[in-house]
């Protein structure tokens, strides 16, 4: 346990690095990304350019830059370039959204993916109608999966919101200052965000359960008299589980560190996503470190927990550096 | 015994595996409607001269229409473009510079099919050469690949394509034997196309270590032909059935990996169209017109099931552990070889991070 912890924690430092590195190289060997241009405004003259250069650090070499980035990263202290505000304190304020928008749609896609995976599979065992019923349920998923969260939002918005007016047109409310304006906001983007998820799902578990049922264990389960219930949740759906569990945890990580740049601009929630494609849009390199690296490291910590929560629900797998 | 019947669990001979595709109507069917999607795109030059009399980037602002003998503002003075007119001109209505959505959406599916073919090509190309370095000469090289192929899985696929499409559309880049001008399509062709190697060449790595481990590999090396040579032409021929499902799947994801770059203006600059550009184009005049969005939404979600579609029933019949080929087979009264090979990795398909 002490071995997998310390193999966990040197990985994430690791991939913390390597994306740093690669995000600084990426912004850096552009040759129209010159931030002392865009810092000294559009009127400065080269003297002020050159000031602006000297000052922030923009004529020392590359690991120069990167390591003094990198120490205001970590003491707090990193200013982004266009809006010259602490980029910590700016995602410290989007967070809440991002926060809304994942746990929710976090919960919906969990829930309804594994209620359409299960249904699917006990359908597909059933007679005529329930096969036709499932393979309407492959097609609703196939649908979502190939449906992109932003067309889908646009859709939702117009019909919902501008037609019927049953939904606000985007935006974020937080939560303690009006919960029932913070649902309403955030209705849409869960679904929105989790219909393509849902469809992958439900159809990795109904694949997972059907591989299952005629795995020997179920049969030997069945023999010894266990009620058809029991055997679905207890021995099938346990089982099957063990994917649904590990993605679940990644697409988690990924939309909680700001994954979701496409939903969030959409809905405008004003979010770590859309924080992170305006900063791309000005080429804004502070905040899109930050950002990727805050990704970064939500994901490697999610998979160390998926690992460990794998490892209850599936006694065959172990926890190994 | 296994229960699962071992005896089933080889590959298909390709001759049968055609025949098996043939007579799924879904694959056939989607195959239908992807092959019209690019037909009738490809048709776009035939489309804007002799139907619709106008060309993608034509304007038509302060231009009038009639309609059922009355006229009719292209764009009226408030802004508001005209609806779709279900007229050879204006077929599908016009945007807020008059253009005409039509001729729009074949020329942008144009851009956004070749993008995506291409970058799905790339993908390919990239992730078989590295997986055969990697799995069939190990050691440091397996090493290096797959970290490197991790440090792209582990960065946000959407985050990194619109880091590097941002950045590149400015000023293009010069790779030394060829220079991509900022607006080239190229550009976001290989932008997906490097960002998706790891979802293709992870697996593809692993089949690699597999095959290497086999008779025939052996047999071939016995015989004294050299490495290059027996990865060439003993390993590579048998990844063909791990391609060719990957090859429909790679292209849904680069299709809506495509259509969320133009989303977020990281991809096909403007004016140049392609279905991402007009959704974000027609999300920008949202409330009065709807048809900006839907006319390039349904096209891109047409072409995204169909090829996930063709994709799916290609694994369900190439994959030897699936329920429907052995069930497909037996109904046909074929029946496969013996188990030559370990079956492939078990677990389904990883999923290519979605562009959210």
């Amino acid at each position: 346990m002490i071995r997998f912890a310390l193999w966990r924690i040197a990985a994430t430092v690791a991939v913390l690095f390597a994306i740093s590195v690669l995000t600084f190289l990426i912004f850096q060997v552009i040759p129209n990304g010159d931030p002392a241009v865009r810092l000294a405004g559009r009127l400065a003259n080269t003297q002020e350019i050159h000031d602006v250069r000297r000052q922030w650090g923009f004529d020392k070499p590359i690991y120069v830059q990167y390591l003094r980035t990198m120490e205001q990263i970590f003491t707090g202290k990193v200013i982004s370039y266009t809006q010259q505000v602490n980029v910590l304190e700016q995602i410290g304020q989007d967070l809440p959204a991002t926060i809304s928008l994942t746990v929710g749609a976090g919960l919906i896609w969990l829930v309804v993916g594994i209620a359409l995976g299960l249904a699917g599979a006990l359908l597909a065992e059933g007679g005529r109608l329930q096969r036709l019923l499932d393979r309407l349920l492959g097609a609703l998923a196939m649908l979502g999966i190939s449906m992109p969260s932003f067309l889908l939002g646009d859709v939702l918005l117009f019909y919902l919101g501008f037609k019927l007016h049953v939904f606000p047109l985007g935006g974020y409310v937080p939560l303690t200052q009006d919960p029932w304006a913070w649902l309403t906001h955030m209705i849409l983007p869960w679904i929105s965000l989790s219909i393509l998820t849902i469809g992958f799902y439900s159809r990795l578990l109904r694949a997972g359960i059907l591989d299952t049922l005629s795995e020997p264990y179920v049969r030997t389960a069945r023999a010894k008299g266990l009620s058809e219930r029991r055997v679905l949740i207890a021995h099938v759906l346990r089982n099957s589980l063990v994917p649904i569990v590990a993605l679940w945890g990644l697409d988690f990580a990924a939309v909680l560190g700001g994954g979701a740049l496409l939903t969030e601009t959409v809905f405008n929630l004003g979010g770590v996503g859309q924080y992170a494609a305006e900063s791309i849009q000005h080429l804004d390199i502070p905040p899109i470190l930050v950002i990727t690296m805050l990704t970064a490291f939500i994901v490697v910590l999610f998979s160390t927990i998926t690992d460990v929560v794998q490892a209850l629900l599936d006694p065959r797998v172990r926890l190994r550096s | 015994m296994d229960a699962r019947a071992p005896s089933l669990s080889a590959p298909i001979p390709r001759r049968s595996a055609w025949r098996l595709l043939l007579a799924e109507p879904t694959a056939i069917g989607a195959g239908c409607v992807l092959v019209l999607i690019v037909v009738l795109c490809l048709l776009a030059p035939v489309y804007a001269k002799d139907i619709a009399h106008t060309g993608p980037d034509a304007t038509h602002v302060t231009e009038t229409i009639s309609l059922g003998g009355h006229p009719h503002d292209v764009v009226s003075p408030t802004g508001v473009p005209t609806g779709p007119t279900w007229h050879s001109r204006f077929l599908l209505g016009a945007d807020k510079t008059g253009r005409d959505v039509a001729v729009r959406l074949l020329y942008g599916g144009r851009n956004s099919l070749e993008i995506a073919a291409l970058a799905t090509l790339i993908t390919m190309v990239l992730a078989i050469a590295l997986a055969l370095l990697a799995g069939w000469f190990g050691g440091f090289l397996d090493t290096l690949i797959c970290r490197l192929m991790d440090l792209i899985w582990s960065y946000p696929v959407l985050l990194l394509g619109v880091a590097l499409g941002v950045t590149l559309a400015i000023d293009g880049i010069d790779l030394g034997f060829v220079t991509l001008h900022g607006g080239s399509l190229l550009l976001p062709a290989l932008i997906i196309g490097v960002v998706y190697i790891p979802y293709m060449g992870r697996p593809l790595r692993a089949r690699v270590l597999e095959l290497r481990r086999s008779e025939f590999v052996d047999a071939a090396l016995q015989q004294g032909l050299n490495g290059g040579r027996v990865a060439l032409s003993e390993i590579l021929p048998n990844l063909t059935s791990n391609v060719v499902v990957f090859a429909p799947l790679l292209l849904a994801n680069a299709i809506l990996l495509e259509a969320g770059l133009s989303f977020l203006g990281a991809g096909v600059q403007a004016p140049a169209p392609s279905w991402g550009t007009m959704i974000s184009e027609g999300t920008q005049l949202m409330p009065e017109a709807i048809h900006l969005v839907l006319a390039p939404g349904l096209m891109l979600l047409a072409a995204v099931v169909a090829a996930n579609l063709l994709g799916d029933t290609l694994r369900d019949l190439l994959d030897p552990r699936s329920r429907r080929r052995r069930v497909r087979a037996s109904a046909r009264g074929l029946t496969l070889a013996p188990l030559e090979l370990p079956p492939p990795e078990a677990g389904p398909m990883p999923p290519a991070e979605p562009a959210r």
